[in-house]
């Protein structure tokens, strides 16, 4: 009944259910399935690549630039390391600062966003005039400036891409907690004489997550490409880390010769930036059914 | 052959666990000028047939199995989709919706939105005739000053002026089969009874059918010749009105029909103890800037000096419109709005001083169980956390204890232990309200708040639910004030009524008292506007005439004295004073002893 009639009941959808809609949509499967393959390569690096010892300073003197063939895949750097191993362990890397910035944004996005929708007044003023003054600068330029301030690294990149992007997901959170608090198992919880505190973590946020998850699974495929251009600018990681903006960084000096070192690179960046966006899209079909196809 | 016809139709619905049948019609014949209603719960499929008739199911997921759908010998489902948009709807088959508030675009005025679908099906027609005819239409719907209703968003009407418009439209067209689903749900009664007379009166000037969905028996039998109940997607029954509600042959039909029979169910009143709670000069009133309109200080009286108290093992309803007050009253008295004035004691304490030196002990005592048992419940908790919440709170059990009382509690509203771990989505509306009881009584605390426990869920259900409060009061001796619109709830369970209106309680006494000898003007009018099934024909339906005033700017005096047909001189200038009838019957009426007969009379 429930699609035919716009029911405005709560239901959280089974495990099997999400399949069925996950699997339904070929598109978001094989986003999905591309998406395990990359965790699963990044994860296991060291084990399946061709040339591990090749992820940091190794030198071949003799397999400078070589275009890709049956042993370098991907072919060779100007150091003679090769790029496809190197791709693989970029995932790695990039994966984790972009999970890692993601996470701590949401760290200190969600509580602040729970309190200030929760609460309303002043306080909700205050923390709502913090985040406008965030969100008044291009989230770049804050990350370049702040990498500027905390020196070079790719940790610092994460931390300032963090502090950079929380404002957007309190917003959201904010909003979402604004209507959830007129629930009426919120009034249940404060006429039963539950505290502030576990009213808001323990009701509130877990009732307005679905659409900051959905948003946040987008985000990662937008902060790898900011971890990247961060990189690329040299203000992320330092070399001879395999990251991928860094890596067509230096191979930009061999452009258009050496094709494959740029190319292979932005190929990675390109598949796992838009398979995160099509799991995203995938994520909020199943959390949200107000915005399902048919 | 008849007007409208429906063979054989067969609707299905997919989804992850399979194929469903919803909707399996065999036969179902309206007559030329005949009213139809199709009874059945949410669920049941009434909406779905409502939007299969017009090709306005959306598919997939629905798909139409085989069937035809018949208008004037037409089939209704070969049309092309083109074709039923120029020729079918609108033109020949009007529909009302159920929600008013949503059906009417909010950033077109009146006017707009009349001329639009006058231009839609009259092309070219002039702009002047297109504006005289919407005017005349919304004349024809008794909206008073129609002129000033078309320059109006709908946001600034009232739900019962909307749904005039909605019926406006749904004439603008000449249409002659018209579909009313569930027309009157989120009105109140009062309005909700000239709704139905308007649209009775519609439908004899223009011989229109009218098939009409409804969820429960009482509005029908005032309303339609012949009835069909609808239950799992099948037509179980179908008989004309008086036939069917004297002679129901289905079990289900059956406990529809005394679902909405006043009086149905027995009332068992607990020995009375002492004195409770106790409501002094209770205000609550809200501050409202209007800043765009340069309005500022405006008070809103939601609660404006209400006096009662409850003895320990008593039940008092509390019986109003919506926005009378009543669910703001109940807040304010549970401390979840700062108040105003006035002084709440309970067992002699006084509750705000308390709050405000931090002391809460008072919510222990004192809980609430909730209309919608859908949103009360955290949807993302398992049921052993709902029903434990208060313990969490009050007492201080391990994991173990906590789960042998919270089994305790569960088996008491007669749920499954094993229900512990599951989520609130997998039971029923019934059950879920179970476990809101359940959830209520963890805390043993000895007043209980039921704000309409009972409107929300299946009928089958709500003979149940009553049973089990009933069993529960007796069990653990417990005092209820009980808020609710639907008589035969508080005729059931309450030993004393407060009738609410506009902020203010004007009349409040026993129950059979106040059911009986109804001594103010607006408590005979509320009772007479509800549709029960000892009232057949349109004639039986009183209607109170008039929009409930606004809370901000209440009339002078007595705030009811525009609707009332007893009004004085008197009633305008000042607000009567209580005057006590014995018994513990105190009406608020300058006239209360003048009228006495001409009330009783009729």
């Amino acid at each position: 009944m429930n699609s035919f009639v716009q029911t405005m009941k709560p239901r959280i959808r089974s495990f099997r259910e999400s399949m069925y809609l996950l699997a339904r949509n070929k598109l978001s499967l094989f986003a999905l399935i591309i998406l395990v393959i990359l965790v699963l390569g990044a994860i296991f690096a060291p084990y399946i690549v061709p040339y591990p010892e090749d992820f940091y300073d190794a030198v071949h003197t003799n397999e400078q630039l070589l275009p890709p063939s049956a042993e370098h895949w991907m072919g060779t750097d100007e150091l003679g390391r090769d790029i496809f191993s190197r791709v693989v362990y970029g995932a790695r890397i990039s994966l984790t600062a972009a999970l890692a910035a993601v996470g701590l944004s949401l760290l200190i996005g969600i509580p602040l966003g729970a309190i200030a929708g929760s609460f309303g007044g002043w306080v909700d003023n205050v923390i709502m005039r913090i985040t406008d003054v965030f969100l008044s600068f291009p989230p770049l330029l804050l990350a370049i400036a702040m990498v500027a301030l905390l020196g070079s690294s790719l940790n610092n990149a994460v931390l300032a891409i963090a502090l950079s992007w929380w404002p957007w997901y309190t917003r959201l959170i904010r909003g979402q907690a604004i209507s959830v608090k007129e629930r009426k198992f919120v009034q249940a919880a404060e006429t039963i004489g539950t505290s502030r505190a576990r009213i808001i973590f323990k009701h509130i946020i877990p009732n307005c997550i679905s659409p900051v998850i959905v948003q946040a699974s987008m985000d990662i495929g937008g902060v790898i490409l900011t971890v990247a251009s961060l990189s690329f600018l040299g203000l992320g990681a330092q070399l001879p880390t395999p990251e991928w903006g860094l890596m067509i960084s230096t191979g930009r000096r061999f452009f258009p010769d050496s094709w494959w070192y740029c190319i292979f690179p932005g190929i990675a960046i390109f598949i796992t930036v838009l398979c995160f966006n099509l799991l995203g899209d995938a994520i909020r079909e199943i959390l949200d059914p107000k915005t399902r196809k048919n | 052959m008849a007007y409208f016809e429906i063979n054989n139709l067969k609707i299905t619905h997919r989804s992850f666990e399979g194929v469903k049948t919803v909707l399996d019609i065999e036969h179902l014949s309206i007559e030329k000028g005949e009213t139809y209603g199709l009874i059945g719960e949410s669920g049941q499929g009434k909406t779905v047939l409502a939007l299969a008739i017009q090709q306005l199911l959306r598919c997939p997921p629905g798909k139409i199995e085989s069937g035809e759908v018949l208008l004037d010998g037409e089939n209704l489902l070969s049309f092309s989709p083109k074709q039923m948009r120029r020729n079918i709807r609108g033109r020949k088959i009007a529909m009302i919706f159920q929600d008013p508030m949503s059906c009417l675009n909010p950033v077109f005025r009146v006017g707009t939105i009349m001329s639009d679908v006058l231009h839609e099906h009259n092309k070219g027609m002039s702009k002047k005739d297109v504006r005289r005819r919407a005017v005349e239409l919304l004349e024809e719907v008794k909206l008073a000053d129609a002129e000033s209703v078309m320059s109006k968003y709908p946001h600034q009407l009232s739900g019962g002026q909307r749904q005039r418009v909605i019926i406006a439209l749904a004439l603008a067209c000449g249409a002659e089969f018209l579909i009313a689903d569930e027309p009157t749900r989120n009105l109140d009664v009062t309005i909700q009874a000239s709704v139905l007379k308007l649209l009775k009166e519609i439908q004899l000037k223009h011989g229109m059918t009218v098939l009409f969905i409804a969820n429960n028996m009482s509005l029908v039998s005032a309303f339609c010749d012949r009835v069909g109940i609808l239950y799992g997607g099948r037509i179980i029954e179908e008989n004309t009105t008086a036939r069917l509600i004297d002679n129901p042959r289905e079990e289900y039909t059956r406990v529809l029909i005394d679902a909405v029979r006043t009086g149905h169910h027995e009332h068992k009143s607990l020995e009375r103890g002492d004195e409770l709670l106790r409501v002094e000069h209770l205000k609550k009133y809200f501050d409202i800037n209007d800043d765009l309109r340069h309005q500022k200080h405006l008070t809103l009286k939601a609660v404006d000096d209400v006096s009662f108290s409850l003895n320990r093992g008593e039940v008092l309803g509390i019986v109003g419109e919506s926005g009378c007050g009543k669910s703001t009253l109940v807040n304010t008295i549970l401390n979840l709005f700062e108040p105003t004035d006035g002084k709440v004691f309970f067992e002699g304490v006084d509750v705000f001083a308390e709050a405000a030196k931090g002391d809460h002990a008072f919510r222990k005592n004192v809980q609430i169980v909730f209309q919608d048992p859908y949103w009360s419940l955290n949807p993302r908790w398992l049921i052993k956390d709902i029903v434990a919440e208060p313990l969490d709170v009050y007492e201080k059990f391990n994991e173990a204890q906590r789960l042998e009382r919270v089994k305790e509690l569960l088996e008491m509203v007669g749920i499954d232990a094993d229900a512990c771990y599951k989520y609130p989505h997998e039971f029923s509306g019934g059950q879920r309200q179970r476990i809101a009881i359940a959830r209520s009584l963890a805390s043993n605390p000895k007043l209980v708040v039921l704000d309409e426990p009972t409107s929300s869920i299946d009928v089958f259900s709500q003979a149940q639910i009553l049973e089990l409060i009933q069993n529960l009061r007796k069990r653990f001796q417990l005092t209820n004030i009980l808020i609710s619109h639907d008589l035969g709830v508080v005729h059931a369970l309450a030993d004393r009524i407060a009738i609410m209106y506009l902020g203010k309680i004007v009349e409040i006494g026993p129950a059979d008292e106040i059911f009986n000898h109804p001594r103010h003007p607006y408590t005979k009018a509320l009772f007479d506007s509800i549709p029960t099934l000892d009232k057949h024909g349109m004639d039986s339906l009183k209607t109170l005439e008039g929009q409930i005033p606004s809370p901000i700017n209440p009339p002078p005096g007595c705030a009811f004295h525009q609707r009332c047909s007893y009004a004085c001189e008197k009633c305008s200038e000042c607000f009567p004073d209580p005057t006590d009838l014995g018994n513990g019957h105190i009406v608020c009426c300058h006239r209360v002893h003048e009228l006495a007969t001409e009330l009783e009379a009729k």
